[in-house]
């Protein structure tokens, strides 16, 4: 065999690996500079109130909400299917879900301090899986709403 | 959220500063969207380098936009002037569509 029909040979396996280690390197880097944005952000909402009681107090309020779609990279999801074939935790996903969870409070907070109010009560979380037509595509959206209260 | 509108809307039972005078009931709103070729390209290659799919978070906020919308529609049409107690969820209906849905309590405020 050729040299150039050893490459022709392994084409797929070389193209799946090299998806993966771009996959690996740019989700990595991606997540820590999330990570990096996310801790300077709630470092600037301070004594900002973030509460899951359903009690109002102040004198007025109203919804707000705010939300991320997240997708998974390449390497994570090929992680993924190797990993369901023994089952257990999965802890790249786990520590995704939960950025992306900071990522839509932060959010929600920032536009209700955006308009002047002094917190944020009965926060409510939700995610849901955004399914696509390939198996391959889909993301996942987390949502969190709550009332923003005046003083 | 307020949509330009004047239906208050809050997740709380009572709504801080106001009292309720009357009790409407429920009402909803609901939107199902699916997303476009475009946006599925975009986020196919952000599915291989990871990361936010943003043109996706924009799709299902402008959608829940919508169906808070038709909620505050639907009370307003009741004569309320706030829904209280709202909730938001989304729902993948089939592959490539999700429903986004808001309902609550429609009341009259003082």
């Amino acid at each position: 065999m050729s040299a150039f029909e050893t490459v022709a040979f392994f084409w797929p396996l070389i193209a799946t690996l090299a998806l993966m280690a771009l996959g690996l390197t740019t989700g990595t880097i991606a997540a820590r500079r999330q990570e990096r944005d996310q801790d300077a952000r709630e470092a600037e909402l301070g004594e900002f109130v973030l509460s899951t009681v359903s009690r109002a107090q102040g004198s007025r309020g109203r919804l707000v909400t705010g939300s991320t779609v997240v997708g998974f990279d390449y390497f994570r999801r090929i992680a993924l299917v190797l990993r369901k074939l023994v089952g257990g935790r999965f802890r790249m996903h786990e520590n995704m879900m939960m950025r992306a969870r900071r990522e839509a409070v932060l959010r929600m907070a920032e536009t209700a301090r955006a308009d002047g109010a002094s917190g944020v009560c009965n926060i409510r979380l939700v995610s849901s899986n955004l399914a696509s037509s390939s198996s391959a595509m889909g993301g996942c959206e987390v949502l969190a709403y709550g009332t923003a209260v005046w003083d | 959220m307020q949509n330009g509108s004047d239906i208050l809307l809050t997740n709380t039972d009572s709504v801080p500063g106001r009292e309720i005078i009357r009790h409407i009931g429920l009402v909803q709103g609901n939107v199902v969207r699916a997303k476009h070729v475009g946006r599925d390209i975009a986020a196919g290659f952000k599915n291989i380098v990871g990361g936010e799919l943003r043109g996706y978070t924009e799709l299902l906020e402008e959608s829940r936009r919508d169906a808070i919308a038709r909620m505050t529609e639907d009370a307003r049409a009741k004569g309320a002037n706030a829904v209280i107690n709202v909730r938001l969820a989304t729902s993948s209906v089939t592959a490539g569509a999700s429903e986004l849905y808001a309902y609550g309590t429609a009341v009259v405020l003082r």
